[in-house]
């Protein structure tokens, strides 16, 4: 019992502020309609707007289908109420569910595309659903309509007029709790990568396809109780909640109002709904208004009201200090087996694409606290290994095998539980979040009890602090802590690859592939990495470095491997490959080919 | 027989104008790798300048035409300066979310000029049908296929002939490579939204005259354009000419055996269809255009 209660206390500052704003609504003498109505409107479209937070702000996904999800509801809700008799406590379940399995149907064909297809494709799915309202006439009532939908009756008791205000609002509170608990844990860090840069959601191991269809299911799920509320309250339905109008106004509410905050959903649905009641002057103007507002809102003040008063607070007030370091990372290894088993072990792996051979019977072994060093030519096939290892590339033949697992085609959040982790050769770190924070979701891949541990690890701001305090760790580790609470983009390159490694080793691995660490670093720079990279060895890390400096590499290197055109050409000591004959035929001879090449 | 070869005229006649909406569509896509959402709000607009236009001045639709894509295409431009350009180093929701506040502003501004009740724009050239062997086909259908087959033409030999084009496709390839070669992009990018939008104000002359119009249609225009690109591989400007025809074809054809209601939830089962099993579109897809 008190678990529920301290979640519910953790996460109340702000959303406190609005429960005792609408409390003190309740409180006026709202006995006229006109202002109840005018706040049940506004619940329910904030209840909308908090719904979309989750796949427009959280997941960063442009679902043009919300208003769709919202119409769902409020049909299921008016047919159940129609045909059946249902009252709330059954027609508002069912609207949530049915809206929530409609976008689960949907999420397979349309969820892994990305940007404008994702939002396109969305439409696509409003606008069948607006044609089968108009179109199904005996179902829907046609363009009509149906009317004669009772007012919200929840086990016999009548929710009419202010009561039913007050329980659209409780669950606007409840539900925008939850999308505040969700943001500021460490599965909202997730989400932040997700959105930003799904490389570097992979890198942190976070679970970028999981997130993105439990967001979009959220979303339909919440829009849909929407539209099941204000069938009760208005007691009609017609094709026009399947309207774009609806999306319109969607928008305008999570726009204006700040992208991703519960508060910026309420904001932005006080907005969208007392606005045109205000100003009478807009009768018939106001989408046209909306427009104008949605325009002018993205181009001066993209993160809406709320987001623009946060950027002025972190530039009035200073930020949080460096947490804690909490050294609580075991060593690399954590399997006993490992030191038996080799981490890796690629077996004739072979990729092409397109007729272009990327990889060719690629066979080789990393052992536990072995440093492999991957050299190549341009084009050789480098990037494609470090990539069909970390599961980014499915191969087309052959097995990968990590710690005695066969994981080939695994996708990279599974690879990356099972111990590898990567850091890339253009750096991928989100920019507006501080240094610590990027390392720090890297540790949501390891919350323990699989989906329901993430479940879980929402609004418990116990598992953040840690998560924070071993970032802290491991950024002191690399000396990169005087630079640990400023924005990753604000980092000079070398130190955002060191920010990299940190947030590799912060998935606490057993194997780390680095492509191209040394890249852009000064001679004593990379003498430094080098040292590190050695200590991190002596404890059992295994890592496999790609780059073109040979001489970076051969001093470190236990054993060096050299591809060339997908195929493993040389493999040995440091020494034997660098005089094997094909690695001096195939260096040149690449140099030339470059050369003629460009 | 007369009466399917009235519908298959009938139906490349609506082709031919999503082919239109699709082709600028695709160009705007290429150039900047954001989607113009106001595509379809730009094809109503077009419509109901014809319309408008018409009383005004007493001529034919096919004289008409031009003076529409002008117009249409000078909104395009206006779309790209306030837009597009102020958002382009943004992330691409930006830019999806001021198109589609652009094209909600053109939507109600036509309607606040027009009313909401669909409206018909003079014909292209001259109204009735000619007979071919028993069939009767309209005079219409023939010269909006033959106008936009036209249109689908210049473009083509815009892109692929000229030194705009060259430097249009670069843009298309690699807007670095293309600025450090120096190709001047940002006025190429500008050109592209003024061509795209210059062929939906044509496609929706040509809608208007043959169909009715109304200021709610931009949505569907949009996503049938859509459907075009993703039946005809995501990029390709022949591929979405030839992905509005199918579409088209299918929609007629479909709508006439069972209905019209049949014809459009099958469309975009279809869709969703061609999306889970072949994300690359139905005809292939230049490489390396996905985001």
């Amino acid at each position: 019992m008190t678990r529920p209660l301290l979640w519910f206390a953790e996460g109340i500052r702000l959303p406190l502020l609005f429960a005792a704003g609408a409390l003190a609504a309740f409180m006026l003498p709202l006995e006229a309609s006109y202002p109840v109505r005018l706040l049940t409107q506004v619940g329910v479209y904030a209840l909308l707007g908090i719904g979309y937070q989750f796949v427009f702000g959280l997941a960063g996904a442009f679902s043009l289908a919300q208003g769709a999800f919202f119409g769902v509801g409020a049909y299921v809700a008016a047919l159940a109420a129609l045909q059946w008799d249902w009252t709330g406590e059954l027609t508002l379940p069912a609207a949530v569910l049915v809206a929530t399995a409609m976008a689960a149907l949907a999420a397979a064909p349309v969820l892994r595309l990305r940007t404008h297809y994702f939002a396109l494709a969305t439409l696509g799915i409003a606008q069948v659903l607006f044609v089968l309202a108009v179109g199904w006439i005996d179902l829907t009532g046609g363009a009509n309509g149906l009317a004669g939908i009772g007012e919200l009756m929840l086990w016999d008791q009548r929710l009419d007029g202010r009561d039913g205000m007050v329980f659209v609002w409780i669950l606007v509170a409840v539900v925008g709790l939850l999308l505040y608990q969700v943001r500021r844990s460490l599965v909202g860090l997730a989400f932040d990568l997700v959105r930003t840069d799904p490389f570097a959601a992979i890198a942190a191991g976070a679970p970028a396809a999981r997130l993105r269809f439990a967001a979009f299911l959220a979303s339909a799920g919440i829009a849909g109780l929407a539209g099941a509320l204000q069938v009760h309250s208005i007691g009609v339905v017609s094709p026009e909640v399947l309207d774009f109008d609806i999306m319109i106004r969607c928008l305008v509410v999570v726009v204006v109002g700040g992208v991703a905050r519960t508060s910026g959903a309420i904001l932005g649905a006080f907005v969208v709904v007392l606005v045109p009641e205000w100003l009478h002057a807009l009768e018939g103007y106001r989408l046209l208004v909306f427009g104008a507002v949605l325009l002018a809102t993205i181009l001066f003040a993209p993160e809406g009201i709320i987001g623009t008063a946060e950027r002025l607070r972190r530039r009035w007030l200073p930020g949080p200090a460096l947490p804690r370091p909490l050294a609580t990372l075991r060593a690399p290894g954590r399997s006993l087996l490992a030191t038996t088993r080799p981490v890796l072990s690629l077996e004739r792996v072979a990729k092409g694409f397109g007729g272009v051979v990327a990889l060719e019977g690629v066979t080789l072994k990393v052992a536990r606290g072995e440093i492999f060093g991957l050299i190549g030519p341009n084009g050789s096939g480098k990037t494609t290994l470090v990539d069909v290892v970390t599961g980014m590339t499915a191969p087309d033949e052959g097995r990968v095998v990590v710690s005695g697992e066969d994981l080939t085609g695994r996708p990279p959040s599974v690879i990356s539980r099972h111990g590898v982790a990567r850091t890339f050769q253009t750096v991928h770190l989100h920019p507006d979040m501080t240094v610590l924070d990027n390392v720090a979701a890297a540790r949501l891949g390891d919350l323990p009890g699989g989906p329901l541990g993430t479940l879980l690890a929402i609004g418990t701001e116990r598992r953040l602090r840690r998560a924070r305090g071993e970032a802290a760790a491991i950024l002191e580790a690399l000396d990169l802590a005087a630079v640990a609470m400023r924005p990753g983009g604000t980092l000079a390159p070398a130190l955002q690859r060191r920010v990299e490694l940190a947030r590799a080793l912060a998935r606490n691995p057993e194997l780390v592939l680095l492509d191209e660490p040394a890249a852009g670093l000064s001679e004593p720079e990379q003498a430094h990495l080098a040292e590190r990279l050695r200590a991190l060895k002596t404890r059992g890390l295994a890592m496999i470095i790609v780059d073109h400096n040979l001489g970076f590499l051969l001093g470190l290197a236990d054993r060096v491997a050299c591809l060339d055109q997908g195929r493993l050409i040389a493999i040995g000591t440091p020494e034997q490959v660098r005089n094997d004959p094909d690695v001096v035929s195939a260096y040149i001879g690449g140099g030339i080919a470059a050369r003629a090449a460009s | 027989m007369s009466d399917l070869l009235q519908l298959i005229v009938s139906a490349l006649s609506l082709g031919a104008t999503y082919a239109l909406v699709a082709l600028g569509f695709v160009l705007v896509l290429n150039a900047t790798n954001a989607v113009n959402f106001a595509q379809g709000e730009l094809v109503v607009a077009g419509g109901f300048l014809a319309i408008a236009l018409a009383p005004l001045l007493p001529v034919p639709g096919i004289v008409l035409l031009p003076l529409v894509a002008v117009a249409t295409g000078a909104i395009g431009l206006l779309l790209s300066a306030v837009a597009y350009f102020p958002l382009r180093r943004r992330p691409p929701t930006a830019v999806f979310v001021s198109t589609i506040a652009f094209g909600i502003i053109l939507q109600n501004s036509v309607l606040r000029l027009a009313g909401p009740e669909p409206g018909g724009a003079p014909p292209l050239l001259a109204d009735g049908a000619v007979e071919v062997g028993e069939a009767v086909v309209g005079r219409q259908s023939l010269a909006v296929v033959a106008a936009a087959a036209i249109l689908v033409l210049l473009v083509h030999i815009l892109i692929e002939r000229t030194q705009l084009g060259r430097r249009l496709r670069a843009t298309a390839q690699d807007p670095e490579i293309a600025r450090a070669l120096g190709v001047p992009v940002v006025p190429l990018i500008a050109v592209s939204f003024a061509l795209g939008a210059a062929l939906a104000g044509a496609a929706g002359l040509l809608v208007a005259n043959q169909f009715f119009i109304s200021p709610g249609d931009g949505a569907n225009f949009m996503l049938k354009a859509y459907i075009a690109v993703v039946v005809g591989g995501w990029g390709r400007i022949g591929g979405a000419v030839l992905g509005g025809l199918l579409i088209a074809l299918f929609e007629s054809f479909v709508a006439a055996a069972v209905s019209q209601l049949a014809a459009e939830v099958l469309l975009y089962v279809a869709l969703l269809a061609i999306l889970a099993f072949r994300p690359t579109g139905l005809l292939g897809e230049t490489a390396g255009r996905r985001a």
